[in-house]
């Protein structure tokens, strides 16, 4: 595969569109930049002044800025975000929760059918009143959307009846829906911006088979034999709790929209098996879920006064994009949403283990990043508050459900599976 | 800009003060039956503690002393007092087995009595470079006991011949810098690291003090002690040698890659190719690396136990400071010394291996972040779920990389070499904090 030699690799950063933007100097940019954050709080003029000679040669070096991925939403390289907040029906939340928390918060099974999507999160807002459905996933925003329809339509009737005005999925004016509910992030950063899916799927197997090959011939009694996955009989007693959930969801969708009753009864074949399966998700520490080393972290804050404009100023110097993500080294993706007329900030990343160890690492390495961010936001106590833990698990949402598409892959691991691919392809090309 | 001088003589002497070489000592868990007791055992007690005034005047014996949350509570600590403890330390090391990774064998369920029983409430520890020094002040510490506090289990500990640890390597080597201690950091021990990461009430690396158990008489020039019970599996680690190595220099050399330094202390980044007992022998020499010339780890493997324990300038995977995951070490060893001979599944039950005392102002953080982070996972060093050789909690099927040579040598079947069997989280107080606990009774102390 041609897409994995190294220049193509470093290419394909690069020209992740400059995009036809003209060049803009980057002494107009900070001057802009200090003008924003006139009327910023002393933490933040400071961290400002702070970082000032990083942010210069990170606005001079123009980062490839986040582009459109299709009709809505923000994609960096071959990853797009998708985020919307629906209203929801009355009594939807208490059905789709339930609906969630039956299949252990863990939708593996129907959403690796998509082979799309990377993540893909459920967090109910506003005391239950609104859903947001936050994903990131490849490729065009419209075609994304068809899979679903042509794929798991079903799946998707039983989750979105619970949203408030909703069409039905293939219905012609779903999209139209969508879009109308899309807020397109105006910080959008990934760990990985030219791997798909299907292509992080294929370093996986190369991976397994670089290191089978080298334990072949490399070490002393070779490979141990590989263990056949063990396959568990369900017993009865599991079975009947698989009943239980099912008669609990029957009773749950009674009072939803017909659409909603008709998928749930379409559905239930597949959904047995996958509430049998259901591994579910654990706990990310303090708050939040995790899927294998994979977790979500999802808060929304109010902006302090002002503070919209100053964040959004400075995500649109940094062209949305953000360089700093990759020092972090365990952020698989991070957005920046503006929500209800600019009051609101909702932050949503994929990050590897738990935050909590790190914080200390943060407050010493990057703690002028952090208060350049985070003094927009109504409360910031500061990096180097004792209470900015607390701080931040309280503004923290965890999802009902949460969904990673390759659950054991670290942001590092990610990165060596890359190196190893284009070892191979080098290897590959000298011997060929 | 200079550092804020250190209050010496109100910090315990363990903490800044080397064990002595060789070394003897004891450690003493105790139980406080009656608040009132307790208190009168801490008077007593207090003229014999030793402060850091003199901390490289190691040649007597000293007493170190620790407090449990629940000693604090039977002490008689007000309740606000107690809430201003960090929730780690509140709950204790057992209820924290989850953050800790301490699950399987290592699992409290399994632990040595009277750990993880919340019964534990005082460790006292006492070091010294002599039988007799160590027994005098021992005997003078149990001669303040008193009627209302009683002893739940003591153990002696020492060094091996050729002060080496349960499984044969020297050990103690590269400790952390304090900034302000007055101690001449070691060629090859880095800068000195600011002392509020070690001792409560200075400024840490953050630019800011840590948050501080109140009142401040209580917290300042305190420490944390996470202290840890390992049981060493002399016949696995042998056994696994064996497997590995067809000869004795392939045995000795596998046994350094684990650890990155060959049994003498000698680092393999300054002896790469055989021991150097000389240079392992030498504090000015043995320590003096680092890793700009070996970033891959051919020479010190990345996954080898003082790689992970103190990456240096190695690329990591995370944005890490590792000036703020260093810890003090107090290693002391109890049991039989190491047999290379010994083969047999009764040796790995032999009790045998060390007590750790973790010191730091943030003690519970930096013991749960190792534990997830540096010896239970590999993905910071890039290094997937391999995890480390000598302390890490091994899972079936778990291997050792060894990067070479053409090609990376990777060994499959490694063992869990050390077993926990005990740990407990104690407070080591200020000599004014020891004070100030001992007169909690308001004037009891006069009355008859």
């Amino acid at each position: 595969m041609s897409t994995m030699t190294g220049s193509e690799d470093t290419g394909a950063r690069k020209q992740a569109k400059r995009g036809s933007a003209p060049p803009v100097d980057p002494q107009v940019k900070i001057k802009e930049l200090h003008e924003l954050f006139a009327d910023a709080p002393d933490l933040g003029k400071k961290a400002l002044d702070n970082v000032l000679r990083e942010l210069t040669s990170q606005v001079a070096e123009l980062p490839p800025p986040i582009e459109s991925a299709g009709r809505v939403g923000a994609r960096l390289g071959k990853i797009s975000e998708l985020t919307i907040v629906v209203p929801l029906a009355v009594g939807g939340a208490k059905r789709l929760r339930s609906f969630l928390r039956l299949l252990g918060g863990n939708l593996s099974p129907g959403a690796s059918k998509v082979g799309t999507l990377h993540d893909m999160r459920f967090v109910f807002l506003d005391n239950d009143t609104k859903l947001l459905f936050a994903t990131s996933f490849d490729g065009d925003w419209d075609t994304y959307i068809d899979d679903f329809v042509t794929k798991i339509p079903d799946y998707l009737d039983i989750i979105d009846s619970a949203w408030d005005g909703w069409p039905g999925i293939r219905s012609p004016g779903a999209k139209d829906y969508l879009v109308k509910h899309q807020i397109t992030a105006e910080g959008w950063f990934v760990a990985h911006p030219d791997l798909t899916v299907a292509e992080t799927d294929r370093l996986v197997r190369l991976g397994k088979a670089v290191d089978e090959f080298l334990d072949t011939i490399g070490d002393e009694g070779g490979a141990p034999e590989a263990q056949p996955a063990e396959k568990k009989p369900t017993t009865p007693e599991q079975a009947r709790i698989v009943e239980q959930k099912i008669q609990k969801l029957r009773q749950l969708y009674s009072d939803a929209p017909e659409m909603g009753r008709a998928a749930l009864e379409k559905g239930l074949p597949n959904l047995t098996r996958e509430i049998a399966a259901a591994a579910g998700t654990q706990s990310a520490g303090r708050i939040g879920a995790r899927q294998g080393k994979v977790s979500e972290l999802t808060a929304v804050a109010p902006f302090a006064p002002g503070g919209a404009k100053r964040l959004r100023g400075l995500l649109q110097a940094l062209e949305g994009n953000f360089r700093g993500g990759d020092a972090v080294g365990t952020l698989h993706d991070m957005r920046f949403v503006f929500l209800d007329n600019d009051s609101k900030l909702l932050f949503a990343t994929a990050y590897d283990g738990e935050w909590d160890a790190y914080i200390d690492d943060f407050v010493t390495k990057i703690p002028d990043a952090l208060d350049l961010l985070f003094c927009n936001i109504e409360g910031w106590p500061g990096i180097h508050s004792p209470t900015v833990k607390d701080w931040l698990v309280a503004h923290q949402i965890p999802a009902d459900a949460w969904y990673v598409s390759s659950p054991k892959l670290t942001v590092a691991e990610t990165r060596r599976l890359e190196h190893v691919g284009q070892a191979v392809e080098q290897f590959l090309d000298r011997i060929g | 800009m200079s550092a804020p001088a250190i209050e010496l003589r109100e910090i315990q002497a363990t903490v800044l003060r080397q064990r002595p070489a060789p070394y003897f000592g004891t450690h003493v868990l105790l139980r406080i039956g009656e608040a009132r007791e307790g208190r009168a055992f801490l008077r007593r007690l207090l003229p014999h503690v030793d402060s850091a005034a003199s901390w490289w005047n190691a040649a007597n014996a000293w007493l170190a002393v620790g407090i449990s949350y629940a000693g604090l509570e039977a002490l008689g600590v007000p309740e606000a007092s107690l809430q201003s403890f960090p929730e780690a330390f509140r709950v204790g090391m057992a209820a924290r087995s989850r953050q800790l990774g301490d699950e399987g064998v290592n699992h409290p369920d399994t632990w040595d009595s009277p750990f993880g029983s919340g019964q534990v409430h005082i460790g006292a520890s006492v070091f010294s470079d002599s039988e007799a020094r160590r027994n005098r002040v021992l005997a003078m510490a149990r001669e303040q006991l008193g009627p209302g506090v009683s002893v739940l289990a003591m153990q002696d500990f020492g060094a091996q011949p050729g002060d080496l640890n349960p499984l044969g390597y020297k050990d103690g080597i590269d400790q952390p810098a304090i900034e302000g201690s007055g101690v001449e950091p070691l060629p090859g021990q880095g800068r000195a690291i600011k002392a509020g990461e070690f001792i409560l009430g200075y400024p840490g690396e953050g630019g800011v003090p840590l948050p501080m158990p109140q009142p401040d008489v209580l917290g300042r020039n305190g420490t944390y002690v996470g202290f840890r019970k390992y049981q060493s599996r002399v016949g696995a680690f042998n056994r696994f040698l064996q497997a590995h190595g067809s000869t004795e220099e392939e045995r000795e050399w596998l046994a350094a890659k684990l650890v990155g330094r060959w049994r003498s202390g000698a680092p393999l980044t300054l002896a790469p190719d055989a021991d150097d007992p000389a240079l392992g022998a030498n504090a000015h020499r043995n320590n003096d690396f680092d890793y700009a010339h070996d970033p891959r780890g051919r020479q010190a493997p990345l996954g080898c136990h003082i790689r992970r324990m103190n990456p240096r300038d190695t690329h990591l995977t995370r944005l890490t400071d590792v000036n703020i995951h260093r810890l003090i070490r107090r290693g002391t060893t109890y049991g039989p010394p190491y047999d290379p001979n010994a083969l047999s599944e009764e040796a790995d039950v032999v009790p045998r291996g060390a007590y750790f005392l973790f010191i730091s102002a943030k003690a519970m953080a930096t013991i749960e972040f190792l534990q997830q982070e540096w010896i239970n996972d590999g993905n910071f060093m890039g290094l997937g779920g391999e995890r480390d050789p000598i302390i890490g909690l091994q899972e079936n099927g778990a291997t050792f990389t060894i990067p070479s040579e053409p090609l990376r040598r990777r060994v499959h079947g490694i063992d869990t070499f050390n077993v926990l069997r005990g740990g407990e989280y104690f407070f080591m107080p200020s000599l004014s904090a020891l004070r100030w606990l001992g007169g909690l009774g308001g004037g009891e102390e006069d009355r008859p």
